[in-house]
């Protein structure tokens, strides 16, 4: 059966702590390698914090040749243009992108501050004296692609990946673009924000044990472990894509966005409006709990939000909750931050495309408040035919992704 | 292997969004203005906007209130009855004074000297948020853009928002500093300036009732005014706060689109005892 309203996903490109190509990080998701080391760039012997998912060098990537100033962009900058190339090329449409209405929605919860902060440690005055404006990030990207639909950024801090899709969704729908790249990036890993968030306590400090500190789910976690990088992926209308013959790496079925309006940082203690998200998502998406296959949570290791979220997946799913199969992608890669909803929707299309879980790392112990179907260590094989992808974010915003797997 | 695509296979689906702006306010304060605002809240702000919440909250977020508010004073509207509206926030530049301080004392104190507010607070999803959480509203809050030109992302948002049918309304701010100032080490101003904020009220219904409306779709043959466009041009909340004539029209273009807002009226509904 075919639906023609259907949004495809049919290109993607990443940069990540496990892997630059969306096979190498699918590899490293399912055979549970963890990318968390000690943070190395700046002195961070006196941080709370010391071990995070970083990436060093973003590479040009094989579209941006010519561009001889790849390597003075910012690295958050790096990541989106290597994310959004990289995803042209994947969907076979590098070459004809100038002459179709191709849209790009970022999800950029720290542009600014990042840009502040690199040009303070370069010796810039940008931060001081901002007489010379600079260009937003979305729109330099864009420009650097030869793109000609709209280029906008959004922000819900770690939601923000989910916006940019359900946005992405409606600008699809209601014609404004033929093709539209929505992802994130984020590149964290400097001293101020792993200070602001060690100090918040927001962070694990088990830095001696860097592959082991975060342990969503874990009766003994003790916080996030920062990571870093993007992921950008290409929708398409379902009879565009299947008129060009483009492979379907998936549908993205629904998002589902609510706010908690309850506290800056901490999550509501009773997840009213993360479930109503959730349950938005499944009904954009005309799927039944039931049929849900696999739940990426958003699972950061902190002691609250795990025991939230689990909380909502048993009032959302019901029974069908002992048997959906739930883990948290973040134990391997990181809190990617702003980039997180698009990494771990990058997760799920692993498990629609392998018909493999990835596992949560460090599950020894599970919370028995999150008594859920963890799948723990090790990936499970399981066909996915529907993914959900939870991401929440300080401000108290909740966000739900459903992706289908596309009929052959 | 993806074959070549035929732009001729295409559908040229183009559609044209119109919403009403229900209401409308504008603020233009001082930095004296500013620390009055914080010392003493206004009583007309919803009780969750205390000031233990605004103590650490950006100027941008308190001008943003103090817009939202008089918009929802504009058209009389419940402000316990906005759970089902979403926020779309447009900050310009939000934390960069408080940015300098951060670097400064983690320059000097390391990391320890790092204050924890400094990402719920000044984040460009933090003005959204703040509203989100002082006026019980349920729906997405949003940050967009956060440089120049940012009211364009927030307007395809809000836009993108009202497509929900669960979603009643959408609070549309945008807010910034005319002019930007420079500032010292520790985050001091070395000039005046006014924190400016806009906030309009984006219904669904065109019933014409109204203070104004913004359109986005195609591009029309009229051209886009290159005010709107270049480098160093007044920003859409700096040409709001000066506004005086009779009709406001403003036109951007954000690649395939174009933006156009219009308003009727001039008039600022104030409180009593609260800045202009």
């Amino acid at each position: 059966m075919t639906n023609d309203s259907a949004i495809w996903i049919t290109g993607v490109g990443a940069v990540t702590p496990l892997g630059a190509s969306f096979g190498e990080i699918s590899e490293a998701l399912l055979s549970g390698t963890s990318a968390i080391r000690e943070v190395t760039g700046f002195d961070a012997s006196q941080h709370p914090c010391r071990i995070g998912g970083q990436i060093g060098q973003v590479e040009c990537p094989p579209e941006l040749c010519h561009d001889q100033t790849f390597a003075e962009r910012s690295p958050m900058e790096q990541a989106a243009l290597w994310s959004s190339a990289r995803a042209l090329t994947d969907a076979g449409l590098w070459q004809n992108r100038r002459s179709l209405r191709i849209g790009l929605l970022l999800g950029l919860g720290t542009e600014w501050m990042h840009r502040w902060n690199r040009d303070w440690e370069r010796g810039g005055t940008l931060l001081h004296d901002p007489t010379v404006e600079h260009v937003p990030m979305a729109e330099r990207v864009r420009d650097e692609l030869g793109l000609s639909g709209p280029a906008i950024a959004l922000a819900a801090a770690c939601a923000s990946g989910n916006h940019a899709f359900a946005q992405a969704l409606r600008w699809l729908r209601r014609g404004w673009v033929d093709v539209c790249l929505a992802g994130a990036a984020d590149m964290s890993i400097d001293g101020r924000s792993m200070a602001t968030f060690g100090n918040l306590r927001a962070l694990s400090r088990k830095n001696d044990q860097p592959a082991t500190a975060l342990r969503p789910f874990d009766r003994d976690r003790d916080g996030m472990v920062i990571g870093e990088g993007g992921a950008v992926f290409v929708l398409e209308r379902a009879p565009d894509a299947r008129r060009r013959r483009a492979r379907p790496l998936g549908e993205l079925a629904g998002v589902g966005c609510t706010s908690d309006a309850h506290h800056l940082v901490i999550p509501a203690a009773e997840p009213v409006q993360a479930a109503e998200a959730l349950r938005q998502a499944l009904a954009t998406a005309q799927v039944n709990p039931d049929d849900v296959d696999y739940v990426n949570a958003h699972a950061t290791g902190t002691p609250v939000g795990d025991v939230c979220e689990a909380r909502m997946l048993q009032t959302v799913f019901g029974s069908h909750c002992d048997r959906l199969p739930v883990s948290a992608s973040k134990s391997m890669t990181g809190h990617l931050l702003g980039a997180a909803a698009a990494v771990e929707a990058l997760a799920c299309l692993t498990a629609i495309r392998y018909g493999a879980i990835p596992p949560t790392l460090n599950l020894d112990h599970p919370d028995p408040r999150c008594q859920l179907d963890h799948v723990a260590h090790q990936a499970r094989e399981c066909r996915v035919r529907v993914a959900v992808s939870n991401s929440f974010g300080f401000g108290g915003h909740n966000t739900s992704l459903v992706l289908k797997q596309v009929a052959a | 292997m993806h074959q070549t695509l035929d732009l001729r296979l295409l559908e040229p689906i183009q559609m044209e969004v119109t919403l009403e702006v229900a209401a409308r306010g504008v603020c233009s304060l001082s930095f004296e203005e500013l620390a009055e605002l914080q010392r003493k809240l206004p009583r007309s702000w919803p009780p969750a906007l205390t000031p233990q919440l605004l103590k650490h909250a950006d100027p941008q977020t308190l001008a943003s209130l103090l817009a939202v508010n008089r918009a929802l004073t504009d058209c009389e509207m419940d402000a316990n009855q906005l759970a089902s509206w979403s926020v779309a926030s447009a900050p310009r530049h939000l934390g960069r004074e408080a940015a300098a301080m951060v670097v400064d004392r983690y320059r000097s104190n390391g990391a320890w000297g790092v204050p924890v507010h400094i990402t719920p607070h000044r984040s460009t999803h933090s003005v959204a948020s703040t509203i989100s959480l002082g006026y019980g509203i349920r729906g997405p809050a949003i940050g967009c853009g956060g440089g120049r030109g940012a009211e364009r992302d927030a307007l395809l948002t809000a836009a993108c928002l009202l497509d929900e049918p669960a979603c009643e309304g959408v609070l549309l701010v945008c807010s910034g500093w005319s002019p930007e100032f420079a500032v010292t080490p520790e985050g001091v101003p070395l000039n005046d300036s006014q924190c400016q904020a806009v906030a309009l009220a984006l219904v669904r219904t065109n019933t014409h009732a109204g203070c104004g409306s913004l359109t986005i779709g195609p591009p029309r043959l009229d051209r886009v005014p290159a005010s709107a466009e270049s480098h160093g041009a007044p920003s859409l909340v700096e040409q709001l706060a000066s506004w005086r004539s009779d009709r406001f029209t403003w036109q951007a273009s954000a690649g395939s689109l174009a933006i156009r807002l219009k308003l009727d009226s001039p008039t600022v509904h104030c409180r009593e005892g609260e800045p202009r």
